[in-house]
């Protein structure tokens, strides 16, 4: 994954453009972050509440700090997200008891990697002279991500000399990394500021170091790197030119990559795919036309293979489409191309595979059998395009339609719900209760759909469900293992719907129509800002900062909807760089 | 992701009804009377249950009085079919009839009623939104009996989810869920990593306590620079780090067998694996606390193909029979699990009798039944020495508010608040009253308006248990 190409170079140029547009040398704080944007007096700081590393970016960071040193990884307990799915959601991020046990349990199987070959990770002999001294004072200004003051280094050193004087000095390195490794300078990433404002003034000016980090886990998920650190060593990371020059470097870094792929996963539920049983009789004929026979055979491929498969098309379609495409969110929501693999192909898309082409090549670690070790994926996808009469975009691709689908049918009402949910941004209220439904028919429903015509018989479904079903039964194309149809129990499959509380509402024939209307949408534009703003900020937006996603809302629609350029603004702006005064 | 066979989970099933050995039915000569029970483990599930297949009354009862039937004296063909599994387990079980959540009923929160029920089932309080997340605002009574009887030098309390992470439902504090660990082999490093490794005197080991004072004093100084929401935040990581200390010395100096983790590739393997390790770990004295958390069954566990449990059946309760049978089998699946848990716990010798008889378990649910009723819930008791065991009490709907139930009507009365049952364990525990250091009273909801502005009392316990 080291190797992956830089991204298409034309790009950064307008990204550039566009994010510092407001003023010639890129730093006019006055009309930042755009021409469209707030007044001087709307500009907003961030509460920069405590934020901690999530176990993604933990396991980056020590990956990052000892490359080439082989850590492996950790294992975190499982935790809360806040509500949108964002696993870097302060809301709810009071430490319990598994984790500061996971913590103390890292940072020695850390120090016990670095044991391994210690002079190759010092890059001297650790018993010569001052070498694990020196290295241990530069490691920990990488650690913590600052330089350490007079007072912090003396209590680091004094400790090591006690520790190489009692023990061995590898015992004293080994315990100097623990005890850098469970402190909050490396766990949590405070914002505190640089100084205190000048009277009047509500924000205060994030420091050189504070915004190296601000940046590097936001666009790399990690710890920063030399460049970034020698740049604030300078001071020079507040001159905004400079950042945003940092923030077009990093995003041309294999790191980037991995970091919208997150973003994505965790906003549009890609760890759902594949968590869905599916009932293996039902489609039974699937396996058998491959050659399956045996229940055991089935469950093999379809759980260990397909579904695979079918969650990391996923990545490959971010990654590809943002870092090696257009970069434009309806793109995401409207093509036909894809990267997919041979079973894929053929099971879900029905069409043949060009294995000539040049494939994406797709690593990932992934639970075991059983869910509980993690073992190794790598596949390669070949690109591919899909039928444009049955796919548009990623929402009618495998992966969320096997997500979000019953054993045997597909499930309209998630379906409905994640797009209103993830691309509308519109809260639904569940219902306090469901009131039982009348059978007005003594029939049984024919096909699916007309299982849920019962929801526009009850006045108190009919409410949410008209939104809901009219989006998620446009669907009714995909089966639960994402191939298409045509007729659904023998019956033709009837997918209209009707898109409704948007820019773009109306009358929709099947799900291709809707992802156009979708991806030309506003709204969907508007709703993708907000979410990359809780994602950068790791909380959800207040009232107080209307006028930065406003603006942040404004340049993507401005942009053509270039994700890119988003992201560049978002790293931009002024909330971002700045934390307001402590009330 | 899961992987689910079928086959595996029928014969799970199989296994867990017909390979129980026959407990004794006597009441057990008992250590002193009254005597607390040493352990707790809360076994919450989803759904409910489904009562006209749950509830027992072979004597014809009144439905309108509060009464008691002796379960030693029931055959096997008496007891009902959601709980036949637990027959030969009914000398040391109480069934409770009765009870609702009526605070939940009552909760503004406006949230799915699957999460409100979560948040009030062990912490008998109200939900609190934050940023759009529906959390617990007070901790649930495993941690506060944890914080009373845990060792400071082992586990406080261990929380497993089974069949993939279920919805938390305990909360360490106000805005602290404790979410359960899936991840068997996970759970199994945290309960059994650091045992039986008290032999080293290495310099790693020597030197712990010097390296996380010092780790503490950096969560100190962070902590005066913060706003007073994030001092807290860094304040509890501070605590625990303190606590951290003597919980390595104290785990790593126990002596344990460490059970085996065998196959965790399905529901029923999980379930197993859940079982052999909490007994283990309990058996050595590692943790006195948990919760086992069940998500819902998937249908091949009870031999339904093709359909979403949640969806297809325990929703559609109140106008399929189809359903009910299918959400019977449910919690009589659950009920086998349950059986297999004090196989194990009764298995495992101490003092005069067993395991089982220190051990508490209380099973509850997140809502009364499938769909969405939170009015007379299924809750069980076993084992432990404070209450006479073998009973079946019945408690009639005498609460002046209008329920919400299953057949769309509001009914005119419900069961009695949960809140009493909270607080009974509480009080087996010897768990004090925080205010007054006397026995413990009442869970934070102390009072409810009823029908007409009528009070509804949810403070004290449930007085028959003590019968």
């Amino acid at each position: 994954m080291k190797n992956r190409q830089p991204w298409n170079p034309d790009i950064a140029v307008l990204a550039l453009g566009l994010a510092l547009s407001g003023g010639a040398a890129g730093c006019n704080e006055t009309s930042e972050p755009g021409p469209t944007g707030p007044e001087p007096e709307m500009l907003v700081a961030d509460p920069a509440p405590l934020t901690r590393l999530t176990a993604e970016q933990y396991n980056n960071t020590v990956r990052d700090l000892f490359d080439p040193v082989p850590i492996g990884h950790i294992i975190f307990p499982v935790e809360l997200e806040g509500r949108g799915g964002f696993e870097n959601n302060v809301t709810l991020n009071t430490a319990t008891p598994a984790l500061v046990e996971t913590y103390q349990r890292a940072a020695r199987q850390v120090a016990d990697a670095v044991l391994e070959d210690l002079p190759g990770a010092l890059g001297c002999d650790p018993n010569a002279g001052t070498c694990a001294r020196d290295w241990l004072v530069g490691f920990a200004e990488r650690a913590w991500r600052r330089p350490l003051t007079t007072a912090e280094q003396e209590v680091l050193l004094q400790n090591f000399d006690t520790w190489a004087t009692d023990h061995d000095v590898t015992s004293a390195v080994t315990l100097s990394i623990t005890f850098l490794l469970q402190s909050p300078d490396f766990i949590y990433v405070p914002r505190l500021g640089a100084d205190a404002p000048a009277p009047g003034e509500a924000a205060i000016p994030l420091t050189d170091w504070e915004l190296a980090a601000r940046l590097s886990y936001f666009l790399w998920n990690s710890t920063p790197d030399a460049e970034l650190m020698d740049l604030a060593r300078e001071g020079r990371l507040r001159d905004r030119q400079v950042l945003a020059d940092q923030a077009f470097r990093m995003l041309a870094d294999w790191r980037a990559v991995d970091m919208v792929v997150s973003f994505h996963r965790q906003n549009w539920d890609f760890d759902d795919v594949g968590a869905n049983p599916i009932d293996l009789d039902f489609y039974g004929p699937v396996f058998e036309e491959r050659g399956m026979t045996e229940e055991d055979d089935k469950s093999d491929f379809y759980y260990l293979e397909y579904s695979p498969q079918a969650r990391f098309e996923s990545d490959v379609f971010i990654a590809q489409h943002v870092f090696y495409g257009d970069s434009r969110l309806e793109t995401l929501l409207t093509t036909n191309r894809t990267w997919v693999t041979q079973n894929v192909a053929e099971i879900a898309y029905q069409q043949p595979l060009d294995t000539e082409s040049e494939p994406v090549s797709w690593s990932a670690l992934i639970p075991q059998e059983g869910n509980d070790q993690l073992r190794a994926y790598q596949q390669e996808y070949f690109p591919i395009e899909l039928d444009p009469t049955q796919r548009a975009g990623l929402f009618t691709m495998v992966g969320f339609l096997i997500a979000k689908a019953g054993p045997s049918q597909p499930a309209p009402v998630r379906r409905g719900v994640t797009i209103i949910d993830r691309l509308l941004c519109t809260e639904l209220h569940p219902p306090g209760d469901v009131p039982p439904l009348e059978e007005a028919e003594t029939e049984a429903p024919r096909t699916n759909r007309e299982k849920y015509e019962i929801h526009k018989r009850s006045e108190a479904c009919a409410g949410c469900h008209a939104s809901i079903d009219g989006i998620g039964l446009t669907f009714e194309n995909y089966d639960s293992m994402g191939r298409w149809r045509d007729t659904d129990n023998g019956f033709p499959v009837d997918a209209s719907g009707e898109l409704l509380s948007t820019d773009q509402d109306g009358p929709v024939s099947n799900a291709v129509e809707l992802m156009r209307k979708l991806g030309s949408s506003r709204t969907v534009h508007d709703c993708y800002t907000r979410q990359w703003f809780r994602y950068a900020f790791g909380r959800n937006e207040t009232i107080d900062d209307a006028p930065t996603v406003l603006a942040l809302q404004e340049g993507f629609w401005n942009s053509d909807g270039n994700i890119i350029e988003l992201v560049v603004n978002l790293a931009g702006s002024y909330s971002f760089r700045h934390r307001r005064g402590q009330p | 992701m899961s992987r689910f066979n079928r086959r595996q989970f029928l014969t799970g099933l199989g296994l867990a009804t017909g390979s129980l050995f026959l407990p004794s039915l006597l009441p057990r000569a008992r250590g002193a009377t009254g005597a607390p029970p040493k352990r707790l483990i809360v076994l919450v599930t989803q759904h409910g249950a489904w009562m006209p297949t749950w509830a027992m009354n072979p004597a014809g009862n009144p439905t309108d009085a509060v009464w008691e039937q002796d379960l030693t004296t029931l055959s096997e063909s008496d007891f009902s079919r959601s709980l036949a599994p637990l027959h030969p387990w009914r000398a040391r079980t109480i069934a409770i009839e009765g009870l609702s959540m009526v605070s939940g009923d009552i909760d503004p929160a406006g949230v799915l009623r699957h999460e409100i029920g979560q948040i009030h089932v062990l912490t008998g309080n109200e939900v609190e939104m934050v940023s759009g997340l529906p959390v617990g605002r007070s901790p649930s009574i495993d941690q506060l009996i944890a914080n009373h009887i845990a060792l400071p030098d082992r586990l406080r309390s261990v929380e497993l989810s089974v069949g993939g992470v279920a919805p938390v439902v305990n909360y360490r504090d106000r805005l602290q869920p404790l979410l359960g660990e899936s991840r068997m082999s996970v759970a199994h490093e945290r309960l059994f990593g650091l045992v039986n490794g008290a032999s080293g005197a290495n310099a790693a080991t020597l030197e712990q306590g010097r390296v996380l004072s010092l780790v503490e004093e950096r969560y100190q100084l962070l902590a005066n620079q913060l706003s007073a929401e994030d001092q807290q935040k860094v304040g509890v990581h501070r605590d625990l780090i303190s606590d951290l200390q003597s919980q390595i010395e104290g785990l790593k100096s126990a002596s344990c067998e460490v059970p085996e983790l065998g196959s965790v590739d399905n529901y029923a393997g999980e379930w197993t694996a859940a079982v052999s390790m909490l007994t283990a770990a309990m058996s050595c004295d590692l943790v006195r606390v948990a919760t086992v958390n069940l998500s819902t069954l998937p249908g091949e566990a009870i031999g339904i193909n093709g359909e979403d449990v949640h969806d297809a059946y325990a929703h559609q309760l109140a106008s399929s029979q189809e359903a009910v049978d299918a959400m019977t089998n449910y919690t009589a699946y659950h009920a086998a699990e349950v059986a297999e848990l004090l196989t194990a716990l009764d298995a495992i010798p101490e003092g005069n009798g067993t395991m089982l008889d220190n051990t508490l378990v209380l099973w509850t649910s997140e809502l009364a039944d499938g769909i969405h009723s939170l009015d007379r819930m299924p809750n069980m008791l076993f084992g432990g020495q404070t209450w006479n065991m073998g009973r079946y009490l019945h408690y009639p709907s005498d609460t002046p508010y209008e329920a919400w139930v299953w057949d769309g009507n509001r009914r005119s009365s419900a069961g009695r608040p949960h809140q009493k049952l909270l607080s009974s364990v509480m009080r087996a525990f010897d768990v004090p009253d925080p205010d007054t250091g006397e026995q413990w009273s009442a869970m934070p909801i102390r009072e409810l308006r009823g029908m007409g502005g009528a009070t509804i009392d949810c403070t004290g316990v449930l007085d028959e248990l003590w019968t």
